[in-house]
């Protein structure tokens, strides 16, 4: 988390995108096209077709950055859900096959797993509230948010029962949900 | 028959969305909702603010050189295009480039829910028949759909492999880039029932995104009227839950055209026009 991150306007740079000014959407390559990648290379694991994501989010922000409303959210969030979709609808099959095939081709958890969450300083309500569940099932969560698993994935690397996986994350939204509101 | 069941609590629904767990199907049933239902766009939002900040969790990584050039070339395309488009008075899709995939998320917006309801994307059809002409009920709401929906399609990557209710997965090869693109949408429920799709303007592939409960007794018709048109013609008949092939005979296909889906006596329609309801309806869309 940098200073120049943080000072970064996303709101009016996706204003002046919606004006047509190609500079601010350059800006925000430059900003975030680091952090974009990582999100998207996260998710589905390959390099290329990270990159050809990223450039997909982009050209769709550009498209429909007119869209975007200060008034219903963050424009980082609205950014970063562009490219994050754009990723888990890539790889959403393909990962289903994968599975079915062979769970140990997908790539383990790295060291930056859901227990560092607790240390974030970012988004400290919802950290209190993720701090509330039980870590394994914490971790279910953000095993599908970062690494895009899909339930049976999250079952094969936490080795869960597929039922308990699926009824773990459903308690834990709602949980999250009455914490957070 | 759904690998996963949905929730039934719309905001649960919109978490398991926002998280990337809902099958192919789930997640594009989800995103043809959030044209027409305002509550279950706030709901996805308010997930997607509040996951967010664990985007941080993926660690930074540098794009290669090559990258923002070729954005930059696909932007000055886009922009080429948009204004071609405009001088040809284009108004039924945005245009896009070669590469433009569009994103699925964040939700539709005020200014497209707005288009959807207005119905700036249906235009009516001339209609004939009674049952034709009870598409006017739904029209707004299949453009809703479409709304949403022409843009959830185009991020397919092929080939893919669409799970069906029969004994053996059959694999469906979408188009890369599809030149036509239509939404079935459900005329009782608004949900996507079908996609067709075309990259030639003789031929079409149809593929089912939702599962359908045929009456007994019944058959399902696939129908397709041009606008200079009085009355649709008959495709065939078609199976739920399974993708097809069909050979436009005679018919090239255009913007705007109508496609519907009617329930019809076993063999279809013995008059040559829809005599059941109509179950499933859109728009072609000229991608």
């Amino acid at each position: 988390m940098t200073r120049e991150r943080e000072e970064f306007d996303h709101a009016a740079a996706l204003e002046a995108c919606a004006r047509g000014d190609q500079q601010a959407l350059h800006a925000i390559y430059l900003h975030e096209g680091g952090r974009l990648l990582g999100v998207v290379q996260r998710i589905v694991r390959d390099r290329s077709m990270a990159e050809d994501i990223v450039h997909d989010a982009c050209l769709n922000i550009w498209r429909r950055a007119s869209t975007y409303d200060r008034s219903r959210g963050s424009a980082r969030a609205w950014i970063f859900s562009v490219a994050r979709h754009l990723a888990l609808n890539a790889i959403r099959d393909r990962r289903r096959e994968v599975v079915t095939d062979d769970p140990h081709q997908v790539e383990p958890l790295e060291s930056t797993g859901p227990q560092d969450v607790a240390d974030w300083q970012v988004g400290a309500r919802m950290d209190h509230c993720l701090a509330q569940l039980e870590p394994e099932r914490r971790a279910c969560l953000l095993h599908a948010y970062v690494n895009g698993y899909s339930h049976a994935e999250i079952a094969t690397h936490t080795d869960t029962p597929l039922g308990t996986v699926k009824a773990w994350i459903r308690r834990s939204l709602e949980r999250l949900r009455e914490c957070m509101s | 028959m759904s690998p996963h069941d949905l929730p039934k609590d719309p905001d649960i629904l919109a978490g398991e969305y926002v998280l990337g767990l809902l099958d192919e199907t789930q997640r594009r049933g989800v995103e043809a909702r959030l044209a027409v239902d305002p509550a279950l766009r706030q709901a996805v939002g308010r997930w997607e603010e509040r996951f967010h900040p664990y985007t941080a969790l993926a660690p930074s990584l540098t794009p290669s050189e090559r990258l923002w050039p070729r954005i930059q070339r696909s932007l000055t395309a886009l922009d080429e295009e948009q204004r071609s488009a405009q001088a040809a008075g284009s108004v039924t899709s945005s245009p896009s480039p070669p590469e433009a995939r569009e994103a699925t998320a964040p939700p539709p917006t005020k200014r497209q829910a707005r288009e959807a309801q207005e119905g700036r994307l249906a235009r009516p059809p001339r209609r004939s028949g009674r049952m034709w002409q009870s598409l006017t009920l739904w029209r707004s709401l299949a453009g809703a759909g479409l709304a949403a929906l022409v843009t959830v399609m185009v991020t397919e990557p092929p080939p893919q492999r669409i799970e069906v209710p029969v004994e053996v997965p059959v694999e469906v090869r979408v188009e890369a880039q599809p030149r036509y693109m239509v939404v079935l949408m459900g005329t009782e429920e608004a949900t996507a029932g079908w996609v067709a799709q075309a990259s030639s303007a003789s031929q079409v592939r149809l593929f089912p995104l939702a599962g359908y409960e045929l009456p007994e007794d019944r058959a399902l018709e696939l129908w397709t009227q041009l606008e200079a048109w009085n009355e649709p013609v008959s495709l065939g008949l078609i199976e739920p839950g399974r993708p097809l092939e069909i050979a436009l005979e005679g018919i090239a296909l255009e913007g705007n055209q109508l496609f519907a889906i009617s329930l019809e006596p076993p063999g279809g329609s013995p008059t040559g026009q829809p005599t059941g309801p109509i179950e499933f309806a859109g728009h072609l869309v000229e991608l």
